[in-house]
């Protein structure tokens, strides 16, 4: 069941012979860092095995949310949310931002003292965070029962259009004269005198000085053909949207059961943590030891299956040549199946919950993979033994509000500029190094 | 590296051009030697201490704004990067930093690579204790350091704002000694009613003179035959006073300063024309109304005449502007605003004709004396790239763009010639000193390796 369709790109026919930067993949980590290099001036190629947007960043629920944030993160996101605030203009399109705020209910005391926990940080931010009492979900959410004893409101909390953003992005980019090749996929890196000389497409070789690895839920595998470990898992979660609700709420809600973002089109985006599923496959057991802090943090919302999945990517091939078709011209596209019964159980308690969306149809179901790192922070960084080499992906679920961000700072790492924030928290060597891994935010905490 | 604009130099032009070409939703990469932005007059204003930004004046608080915006801009910046090599045609600019050297290949260029002070070629100036006043200015921003009882000598606005920023910093100078001869304040004042259009810059200098005067700073008006005395380092300022007497004021430190002049290295390797300016006594570089000097290359700020730096910022604005396409008229009338003090200032502080005495030192890296080049120019070298080959005069590690005013002067006096036809060297890549790695690893061949013409 494919997902919501991303606006076209056009995508060039002929590549570059050299450019500055590779940035491999075309999701909104991809295409901010394609975007910021060229508006920098540095020639760029940006490559997408299947359309921009195409996987996770136009799948996702559409939050840019400042709350429920690592504090490791909170640099990053800050910037992000003010170039979020710029983008329209920048890109002389809409992606659909909003502050309209994200309220996070809670229903007894223990929620509460769970999420009052993430005021001090906001604070610390001057970001409007208070704890909105039932009168005031009341006026937010009208007609809404279900129990909420209150909720953790943070109006800088926003929305964007996963189908819009990223292509609006990349669209910008290619006018400032980015290479946008869609439907070529990057098969492996090409190292000459322990550098990165170019890559290797499926349309040919192309050289460059430095390639930004921005392949989402893919980069494991690509990273792995180069003899780089990157911890990295996948979690799938499903959504569906909605016909359009009319008065339906602005601001973006958060239940326990269920969570629903009002998209352009006036329907809205449901989904809930409680959809997430861990599928098993030999990477689970080669990571095990690595993600057991996370799964111990976390279990409770995940369930475990061992589906076909698990024999299909037995069978990938973990190696391979230059000249050789790859795992990545093979799935141009990933696609999971949604998992109906899951989600349709989450909108039955939203319906139960909210008279307003009783009787309103599903549009579409789909389902996106996540890529989750152990700490559930994003590698976003240098390899030390492959100058010329820089990782931007991991962002595990939480990676399209950061997009701005961390395309800055991957640009930043990218032509060897200052960062702008300093990167020591989203380096790769901290899952080798002896740093103990500790998962804050988490996945599905959200 | 592909830009819409690539941009030299990180001062008020520069800085003013990438803030304006970004807005305008160009790409623009701005390329400076310098650590921080901010050129010469906001050096470290982005990054020092409140303090110390506040002891160094308005103006330089100002720059804050200024690169605060430039960072927000998301405009590519190699700082620490020497443009080292620049082609015209198509457009190239070498560029050398710690990675090494890169090539870009702009739609169009702006140079905003501002000026340099006017050499001082006087006896003893290359003792060490004796700095330019930019160069004690230079410390003051970058580290804070303030020399104490140091002497300021020489003409010009920026001997004023030094002593005052040191005396704000709690080292006033020991004594400010201003070289202009006696009636040049009567006959400057002819400019005074242009001026007037827009007297900031003027109320502002009145300002900084009453300041230096209040904080007890020993002035001397009108002195001539400026001579530092030492054996192994400065201890000395020695001068005749209005009065004709000698005056020997003890000093470890001396600061002298005769004014700033375009930066002419960039345009002279671009072999764009250049006209010699009589009223600032120095080389201008041509440009059309439209700042361009040549096909897709624009120049903005000091580096095309002195100006200051609200007239370089503005400068650099409208070369973005100009580029990107949208209304000039607003800018081009705040530049005329911000240079109506100047022909005022260029009659009050031209550095008139004396040159130096033969036995002194011009060219410092290679140790040429003014009687040398003085004898070149008789003995047959009509420029001052004749003086150059003959004398190494120019050749050092600061290929000429400390003394290269000097050397044209001399050689035109000897001969009795105008600046014009004198010239002045023929500047080649690189632009400055680069480790042989850089250019062994250079994306493309050495460029400018031709025999140089006779
Ligand atoms: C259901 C769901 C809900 C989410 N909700 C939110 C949310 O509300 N807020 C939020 O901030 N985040 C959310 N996320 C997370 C967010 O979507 C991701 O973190 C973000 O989109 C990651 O962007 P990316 O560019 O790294 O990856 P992707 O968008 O997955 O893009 C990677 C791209 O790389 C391409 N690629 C991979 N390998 C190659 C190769 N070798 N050659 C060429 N191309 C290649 C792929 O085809 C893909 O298009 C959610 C994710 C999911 C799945």
């Amino acid at each position: 069941m494919p997902g919501p369709t991303p606006d076209p790109v056009p995508s060039a026919e002929t590549l570059p012979a050299r450019v500055d930067t590779v940035v491999i993949g075309g999701g909104i980590i991809g295409c901010c860092t394609a975007l910021e290099l060229a508006e920098r001036g540095f020639s760029v190629l940006l490559c997408e095995k299947g359309h921009i947007g195409g996987e996770q960043s136009s799948r996702n629920w559409g939050w840019v949310r400042l709350t429920h944030r690592d504090p490791r993160e909170m640099e990053l996101m800050v910037e992000s949310a003010r170039l979020w605030q710029q983008l329209d203009r920048r890109v002389g399109a809409e992606t659909g931002y909003r502050r309209c705020g994200i309220a996070f209910g809670f229903r007894d005391e223990a929620g509460r003292a769970d999420l009052e926990q993430w005021l001090p940080s906001l604070r610390d931010y001057q970001l409007p965070a208070s704890v909105a009492s039932p009168a005031e979900l009341a006026d937010l959410f009208p007609g809404m029962e279900g129990g909420l004893q209150g909720a953790l409101l943070n109006r800088a909390d926003g929305r964007a259009e996963p189908q819009k953003a990223a292509p609006a992005v990349a669209r910008a980019a290619q006018a400032l004269g980015a290479t946008v090749a869609a439907g070529c996929a990057v098969r492996s890196l090409d190292i000459s005198a322990g550098r990165v000389s170019g890559v290797f497409t499926e349309k040919g070789r192309v050289a460059c000085d430095s390639v930004v690895v921005a392949g989402g839920a893919w980069s494991r595998l690509f990273l792995g053909n180069a003899g780089v470990e990157l911890p990295q898992l996948r979690l799938r979660n499903t959504v569906l949207r909605t016909a359009a609700v009319p008065d339906g709420p602005e601001t973006t809600i958060k239940h326990p059961d269920f969570t629903a973002r009002r998209r352009a089109d006036g329907g809205y985006t449901v989904a809930s943590v409680l959809a997430n599923r861990f599928e098993l496959t030999p990477d689970s057991f080669r990571l095990f030891m690595k993600f057991l802090p996370a799964l111990r943090n976390e279990w409770r919302t995940i369930s475990f299956s061992v589906g076909h999945g698990f024999v299909e990517a037995a069978r990938e091939p973990r190696r391979w040549g230059a000249d050789q078709v790859t795992p990545f011209e093979r799935c141009r596209v990933l696609d999971p199946d949604p998992d109906r019964k899951a989600i349709d159980k989450v909108y039955a308690s939203l319906q139960r919950a909210w008279p307003a969306f009783r009787g309103v149809p599903v549009e579409q179901y789909w389902a996106g993979m996540i890529d989750v790192t152990p700490d559930a922070v994003s590698v976003i960084s240098k390899v030390e033994q492959m100058p010329g080499l820089v990782i931007a992906t991991g962002f595990s679920g939480h990676g399209f509000g950061l997009g701005p961000g961390a395309g800055k700072l991957a640009a930043d790492l990218a032509s060897d500029a200052r960062p702008f924030t300093d990167p020591a928290n989203f380096r790769l060597t901290r899952f080798s190094d002896g740093t103990p891994i500790r998962p804050i935010s988490g996945v599905a905490r959200r | 590296m592909t830009p819409d604009l690539a941009i030299i130099g990180a001062g008020p032009a520069g800085l003013g051009a990438a803030i304006e070409a970004r807005a305008a939703g160009l790409s623009v990469v701005l390329v400076d030697d310098q650590p921080e932005p901010g050129g010469q007059i906001w050096r470290g204003a982005g990054t020092v201490p409140k303090a110390r930004r506040q002891l160094m004046g308005p103006d330089y608080a100002k720059g804050r704004a200024v690169i605060d915006a430039f960072h927000a801009s998301g405009a590519g910046y190699l700082p620490g990067h020497v443009a080292w090599n620049i082609e015209a045609e198509p457009l190239a600019i070498d560029c050398a930093g710690p990675g090494g050297s890169r090539r870009i290949l702009p739609r169009a260029l702006l140079l905003a690579t501002g000026a340099v002070e006017r050499p001082v070629p006087v006896p003893g100036w290359t003792l060490p204790g004796v700095q330019t006043a930019g160069g004690l200015q230079i410390l003051m921003k970058a580290s804070g350091l303030a020399a104490e009882g140091a002497v300021l000598a020489g003409a010009g606005p920026l001997l004023w704002l030094l002593a005052a920023q040191m005396a704000a910093a709690g080292a006033p100078p020991l004594a400010v000694v201003e070289t202009l001869p006696r009636g040049r304040y009567l006959g400057a004042v002819r400019a005074l009613p242009g001026a007037m259009r827009a007297p900031g810059p003027l109320a502002k200098g009145l300002g900084l003179i009453a300041r230096v005067l209040r904080a007890g700073v020993q002035v001397h008006r009108g002195a001539a035959a400026l001579r530092i005395d030492g054996t192994d380092r400065a201890e000395a300022l020695c001068f005749r006073d209005a009065s004709g007497r000698d005056r020997r004021l003890e000093a470890q430190t001396v600061g002298l300063h005769m004014g700033v002049v375009p930066n002419q290295q960039a345009t002279r390797l671009l072999r764009i024309g250049h006209d010699w300016d009589e009223a600032q006594a120095a080389f201008l570089p041509r440009r059309d109304g439209d700042l361009r000097l040549a096909p897709g290359i624009l120049m903005a700020g000091d580096g095309a005449g002195i100006g200051g730096a609200d007239a370089a910022y503005l400068e650099g604005r409208l070369a973005a502007r100009l580029l990107a396409g949208g209304e000039t008229g607003g800018l081009r009338r705040g530049i005329a605003r911000a240079r109506a003090a100047r022909p005022f200032l260029d009659r009050l502080y031209h550095p008139g004709a004396a040159l130096p005495g033969d036995e002194t030192v011009v060219c410092r890296c290679e140790n040429v004396t003014a009687g040398a080049i003085r004898r070149a120019a008789r003995d047959g070298a009509i420029g001052p790239n004749q003086a150059k080959f003959l004398l190494r005069a120019g050749m050092g590690p600061c290929q000429g763009r400390t003394c290269g005013p000097a050397v044209a002067a001399l050689v035109a006096e000897a001969r009795g010639q105008g600046m014009q036809e004198t010239g002045y060297f023929r500047i080649r890549p690189p632009l400055k000193p680069l480790p042989l790695s850089v250019i062994a690893s250079a994306e493309l061949p050495l460029p400018g390796t031709q025999a140089a013409p006779p």
